[in-house]
C-alpha cells in the first residue's frame, strides 16, 4: 500500500499505528521542501532503518491539513512523484527494521 | 450606603513571570485558559517563595491549549535564572515530529506523548550556557517507558567528549536501570528489575557539587554518587524525549512527558520544595502521579 491508496485526513489513532517508508532520495526532495516552505521550529525529521530505507510515523499526516505545520510544505509538494513513493505499512513491520539499540 | 464587599476583596495580581509566559504563548500563536493560567500562577510564586527560582535555566510545563503547532505547549516558562537577565536556548521548544494528537493538556498521562521512533524536542540549551557543570539539575515529570533492550532517554545530551554525559532516562537492557549522569560517568543511577522502565512521576538528578549527585524520585532519594569528578562544560544543546548525543539524537522515551527542567542543582530542601510545587501544578491539571 502506498499513499495513493491513502484517502485523507487520516485519524491519529491510524497514524500512530502506521509508519511510512520512503528512499533517501525523496527524503532530500522532502528536506529541500522544508527548507522552502517548512517552520525552522516544526521539523518531520525520518529516522534510518536498516534496509536504508527511511522512515515517519504516519500521525504526521494530521499535520498536512490546513492549519497543520506542514501544509504549507504538502501543499507544494509534486503528489504525482510524492504519493506513489511512500509505502505506508503497520507500525510493528517498520519497528522490525530499525537498527538494533545500543547497551549504554 | 454601605460600600460593596466585592470592593473590599484583594484583587489577585498574576506574578509577572506568568503573566510573560501567556503573552508569549499568544505571540507564539497559542492560548491559555484561565484555569491553566491560575495553575502556572501558583508554580511561579510556590518557585519564588522557596527561593529557588535562581535554580532554572530552563522549565517547560507543558501546559496551555492545544493547537496545530503546539504553540503553548512548546513555550517554556522559565528561559533563564531570572525573568529579566540573559534568556538561553531557543524561544520555544523546537518540535522534531510531535503532532497536535500528541498533546492533552489534562488528565492521567496529560502532556506531549512520545513514540520511541521519532518524536522528541531540541531546547537549544547546553550546559555551556548554565556556565559550569559542578551545580546542575535536570528533571522531567514522566509516564513509563516500555519494550525490551532500547534505551528510553528523557533528557540528555553529550558533546564529542563522550564521556561528559548528562543523561537521564531508563536502560532496559538485562540490568536495567534509569541511568542518571551529570557531568561523567559517574551516576546516581537506579536499578530496575530485569527488563523495567522506570517508573512514572517526577525525577530530579541534582548535582549539588563535583562530589555529590542525587536522584530524586516523587521527593525521595533513590541514589546518590559522592565520587568527585573533573567538571568540564558542554556545548550539546539538551533534547527531551532523547538523549542529543554530539549530534544524534536517539534513546527515545515512548511514555509521555508532563514537564522538565534544567539548571543550577538543587540542596536536599530545594528539590523538596520544587517537587511539592510541580505536584500541585500536576494536579491542577488532573495529571498527577
Amino acid at each position: 500500500m502506498t499513499l495513493s491508496d491513502i484517502t485523507l485526513p487520516v485519524t491519529y489513532d491510524w497514524g500512530r499505528e502506521h509508519a511510512l517508508l520512503f528512499s533517501p532520495q525523496l527524503a532530500q526532495r522532502l528536506a529541500e521542501l522544508h527548507a522552502e516552505y517548512g517552520r525552522p521550529d516544526c521539523i518531520a525529521m525520518p529516522r534510518a532503518l536498516a534496509d536504508g530505507r527511511l522512515m515517519l510515523s504516519a500521525d504526521i499526516l494530521t499535520a498536512v491539513e490546513p492549519g497543520g505545520w506542514l501544509h504549507e510544505m504538502w501543499i507544494h509538494a509534486d503528489m504525482e512523484v510524492l504519493l506513489p513513493s511512500v509505502e505506508v505499512v503497520p507500525i510493528a513491520e517498520a519497528l522490525a527494521l530499525m537498527p538494533q539499540p545500543q547497551e549504554p | 450606603m454601605p460600600m460593596s464587599p466585592r470592593l473590599l476583596r484583594p484583587r489577585q495580581t498574576i506574578h509577572p513571570e506568568a503573566a510573560d509566559w501567556r503573552s508569549r504563548v499568544i505571540a507564539n500563536g497559542g492560548s491559555v485558559s484561565g484555569t491553566t493560567l491560575n495553575a502556572v500562577d501558583r508554580f511561579v510564586k510556590a518557585i519564588h517563595a522557596a527561593g529557588i527560582r535562581d535554580r532554572f535555566y530552563r522549565l517547560n510545563l507543558f501546559c496551555g491549549n492545544s493547537d496545530a503547532s503546539l504553540a503553548a505547549v512548546r513555550t517554556p516558562l522559565f528561559r533563564g535564572p531570572s525573568l529579566t537577565g540573559t534568556q538561553y536556548g531557543e524561544a520555544t521548544d523546537t518540535n522534531v515530529n510531535f503532532v497536535a494528537g500528541d498533546y492533552a493538556e489534562t488528565g492521567a498521562g496529560g502532556g506531549l506523548l512520545g513514540n520511541g521512533t521519532g518524536k522528541y524536542l531540541n531546547t537549544g540549551l547546553s550546559v555551556n550556557d548554565i556556565g559550569t557543570a559542578a551545580s546542575g539539575h535536570m528533571s522531567a515529570y514522566h509516564g513509563q517507558s516500555s519494550g525490551t533492550d532500547v534505551n528510553r532517554y528523557y533528557i540528555g545530551a553529550n558533546d564529542a567528549a563522550t564521556t561528559n554525559r548528562f543523561y537521564l532516562g531508563t536502560d532496559a537492557f538485562a540490568s536495567a536501570s534509569v541511568v542518571a549522569q551529570y557531568g561523567s560517568t559517574q551516576s546516581a543511577s537506579q536499578t530496575l528489575a530485569t527488563q523495567g522502565h522506570g517508573p512514572a512521576g517526577h525525577r530530579i538528578l541534582s548535582r549539588e557539587s563535583a562530589s555529590l549527585l542525587t536522584h530524586y524520585l516523587n521527593g525521595s532519594v533513590v541514589a546518590t554518587n559522592s565520587t568527585g569528578i573533573a567538571t568540564s562544560l558542554s556545548t550539546a544543546a539538551f533534547a527531551v524525549f532523547a538523549a542529543n548525543r554530539n549530534g544524534v539524537v536517539d534513546r527515545l522515551h515512548n511514555s509521555w512527558i508532563a514537564a522538565y527542567s534544567i539548571g543550577l542543582g538543587f540542596t536536599g530542601s530545594q528539590a523538596a520544595a520544587y517537587r511539592t510545587a510541580l505536584q500541585a501544578f500536576q494536579t491542577a491539571l488532573g495529571r498527577q502521579v
